[in-house]
């Protein structure tokens, strides 16, 4: 029994890996006060670049870098409009999405023509070791163990270092801050671009890190899904780790339902709704009013 | 005695107005000067000048005898200038160990040694007597405290120039004292105070020398011992001031309005207002004197019907309600001086004669089944502009392009102009200077005298003195006790503000 559950957490965490990235990632962001709802856009781009990159130079290491330099560069224009033009949040993190869908389709449709469906195949991370779960054998890679220390890493900054002392204080009372000497856009900007840069790593994971194709649209809302995480996780380190773990878990469950073919009521469409109920209902049910006092509140200080 | 700053002609020009007009003066080792003036005279300006926030146009700064050029608040910082903000700086979700920490680091890596600052803060607040836990988070502390936290963030920066802002805005009378105390031992040990102000009790208490401004300019500099609280409002305002009102006794003997058992609950069902009962007759103001966030809030919202009463009642003249509708109070004659003049008071996107309309608009005159009158709405505005002598180059002229004490007016001048029975007026003089404050008070007890019965809901102590005829203080929603005005003490509203209840209340 010990052994099943112990399987089960072990799967939860290995379907969640990406998201598990990301949501550490993305946490850095919302804790300085930015609204970031273009994880999606970012993941989609890593996604895509480091499965382009990786093939046409044929270096898994260079699709990485790629890949993560492409999500800096979307949240640089991300975080640009918002952090220093004040432009509207939700509406900046819609466009940056859909651009980084439209990009990606576009890209992708026309690095299509130029292979044909045997090689479309990029180099990969090998699993360092698989797990055998009867009919399904998933791989552990790098990808995972990164996301294990990612946990108690960012916890350790955001807790523990005068870097998250100033990422606290801006997300609280930026004024605040910028009496204390910090810059307060700078520091909101650096935390977005290592956002961008995490989000777009998770997006690796999906494609050099797992199947090594790209398809289309392929992070399907998982960067909403981490957002989800860390507003259940009440923006901490610890509770957005638990949260991508909960939601790896139902996607595990899901799996299993398909692959043994369990029957639930509502069937298969229940069983592809899971993880995003699951998500619905730790939002409805998780505590409310723990963001940072001003979260996705523009700073309207004039220096810096 | 050395100089430790000196300012010298220096101006400060934004596109539109001259804020600082050639300011000239200096503050000497061990001493307290106060720069003296009125909203929009400029001290905040003068203050973000010598704290590297704004950049003078012209003129120079010397600190220690040295010129000094304060591009950023580090350098402010790093020549020993702290700032006490008048909104604190503090970040309530943090720790005070953490708020004083914030900007620095503690060792040579960026990991956060909270240990050793604690260590550290503990130690400056017992140098100072200031009694404070390193561990305890801002948001639980009180104001006054709060307060001390902001010291200590400078000292611990090793400012040896404290720069105050309004400091005693938000200071009960005990806390103001202990706070002077501060002032004074810091003084004593070398250090040097520079304090914004725009009361004179608190100049005449603590400062060596006053600097008065006036509209930007320099209005002189004079000694304390040369001086005294009238001639320095008379320097501030450029004109003769009324400094005490007179308070006619109370006529008439029928009540207004009467409070009966209320009890209010907020959204999370705390009991903002426990059983309060109290009377207000026609021709009285009763003042409610307490710290700000002690129910003042929702016992104002609760008689104008934007709370729900969860048990008890109203009576207004004669009729009882249980529950009270915002449309209902206009109807009943009744007025509302908001706290919050921008969320409650206007709609400052609409213009002045708009706002001046915006309560009686469903009725004749402003409107006729349905259709504005904007040709009455014009008149009105432009007799209530001239009457209220509210500044603004034109009644079409958007609110928010008003200053806070013409804005005010334009509250007060819609509010008052119908004539109510009652008047629930809540910090009706926050953020104005004298002569808008003189105003406002003045109308206030000009509709007493009318017969209006006037709620007036402050925290400035010295404000409800100044007009109410009964005084009563709020302590989480309770009233310690209502006091006549003729028989005050100061330290015990001071302590009943602090929750001290007194035994009997005076008719």
């Amino acid at each position: 029994m010990l052994s099943a559950i112990l399987l089960f957490l072990l799967t939860g965490v290995i379907m969640g890996t990406p998201l598990l990235i990301m949501a550490m990632g993305g946490v850095v962001t919302e804790r300085s006060g930015t609204l970031n709802l273009g994880l999606e856009g970012t993941m989609l781009t890593g996604a895509f670049f480091s499965y382009y990159i990786a093939i046409t130079t044929g270096n898994v290491w260079y699709g990485l870098i790629g890949g993560m330099v492409s999500g800096i560069v979307l949240a640089f224009f991300h975080g640009l409009a918002m952090i220093y033009w004040n432009t509207n949040q939700v509406v900046t993190a819609v466009a940056i999405n859909m651009v980084a869908l439209g990009l990606t389709n576009t890209l992708m449709g026309n690095f299509s023509k130029t292979t044909s469906a045997g090689n479309n195949i990029s180099p990969g991370f090998d699993a360092l070791f698989k797990i055998n779960l009867g009919e399904a054998i998933i791989g552990v890679n790098w990808f995972l163990v990164l996301a294990i220390i990612m946990i108690p890493l960012t916890w350790f900054v955001i807790q523990k270092t005068t870097v998250g002392l100033a990422i606290r204080a801006v997300g609280e009372y930026p004024t605040a801050a910028a009496t204390m000497g910090i810059r307060v856009r700078r520091v909101r900007m650096l935390c977005f671009l290592y956002t961008g840069a995490i989000s777009a790593l998770a997006g690796a994971a999906l494609t050099i890190g797992d199947v090594r194709v790209f398809i289309n649209n392929m992070t399907a809302g998982k960067g909403f899904i981490a957002f989800a995480c860390i507003v259940f996780g009440r923006y901490t380190a610890l509770g957005t780790a638990f949260g991508a773990i909960v939601f790896g878990i139902s996607e595990a469950i899901r799996n299993y339902i398909q692959i043994f073919a369990w029957s639930i009521p509502g069937g298969y469409m229940t069983a592809i709704m899971m993880p995003y109920i699951i998500t619905l209902l730790l939002l409805i049910f998780s505590k409310k009013g723990v963001a940072p006092k001003s979260w996705a509140i523009p700073y309207e200080g004039d220096e810096d | 005695m050395e100089t430790v700053l000196k300012v010298e002609n220096l101006s400060k020009i934004f596109p539109k107005v001259v804020a600082n007009d050639n300011i000239s003066f200096d503050l000497k080792k061990g001493e307290i000067v106060a720069i003296l003036g009125e909203n929009g005279a400029g001290k905040s300006t003068l203050m973000n000048c010598l704290y590297g926030i704004y950049h003078p146009t012209k003129g120079d700064i010397y600190i220690k005898g040295e010129k000094v050029k304060l591009t950023r608040i580090e350098d402010a910082e790093a020549l020993g200038i702290g700032m006490v903000h008048q909104h604190f700086m503090l970040v309530e979700e943090l720790t005070v160990a953490e708020n004083v920490i914030l900007g620095r680091r503690t060792g040579k890596t960026p990991y956060l040694d909270l240990k050793k600052v604690e260590k550290a803060v503990k130690k400056l607040s017992d140098r100072y007597n200031f009694g404070l836990d390193p561990k305890s988070k801002i948001k639980d502390l009180s104001v006054g405290t709060r307060q001390r936290v902001e010291i200590l963030k400078m000292l611990y920066r090793n400012a040896d120039i404290l720069i105050l802002d309004e400091a005693t805005a938000v200071l009960t009378p005990q806390e103001t004292v202990e706070l002077f105390k501060t002032l004074k031992n810091f003084v004593n040990e070398g250090k040097s105070v520079l304090m914004i102000t725009h009361k004179l009790e608190e100049v005449m208490e603590l400062a060596d020398r006053v600097v008065v401004l006036i509209d930007g300019k320099m209005a002189g500099t004079v000694n304390r011992i040369d001086t005294n609280p009238r001639k320095l409002a008379n320097m501030m305002v450029g004109r003769d001031v009324l400094m005490d009102f007179d308070i006619k006794p109370v006529f008439y003997d029928e009540f207004a309005l009467q409070v009966k058992n209320m009890t209010v609950k907020d959204k999370h069902g705390l009991e903002k207002i426990k059983n309060l009962s109290f009377g207000i007759k026609k021709g009285e103001i009763l003042g409610v004197a307490g710290v700000d966030g002690n129910g003042q809030a929702e016992l104002a919202e609760a008689l104008t019907g934007l709370m729900k009463i969860d048990s008890g009642e109203i009576v207004i003249g004669e009729e009882v309600f249980k529950h009270i509708k915002p449309k209902k109070i206009y109807e009943k004659g009744m007025s509302h001086i908001p706290q919050d003049r921008h969320e409650r008071g206007l709609v400052l996107d609409m213009s002045v004669n708009e706002n001046l309309a915006l309560e009686g608009i469903a009725h004749i005159p402003f409107s006729y089944k349905g259709i504005i009158d904007f040709k009455y709405l014009r008149s009105h505005g432009k007799t209530m502009v001239h009457d209220y002598n509210i500044k603004c180059y034109d009644g079409d002229c958007p609110t928010k392009e008003l200053s806070g004490g013409n804005q005010q007016k334009v509250i007060v001048a819609r509010e008052i102009d119908r004539k109510p029975e009652i008047i629930i007026a809540v910090q009706p003089t926050r953020g104005l200077d004298i002569g808008a404050t003189e105003f406002v008070r003045n109308k206030l007890l000009e509709e007493k005298e009318r017969g209006a019965a006037v709620l007036l809901i402050s925290t400035e102590l010295e404000e409800i003195l100044m007009v109410s005829n009964r005084i009563a203080v709020i302590h989480e929603g309770e009233f310690m006790g209502i006091i006549d005005n003729k028989n005050v003490d100061i330290l015990e509203l001071g302590l009943m503000m602090t929750g001290t209840r007194r035994d009997k209340d005076e008719e």
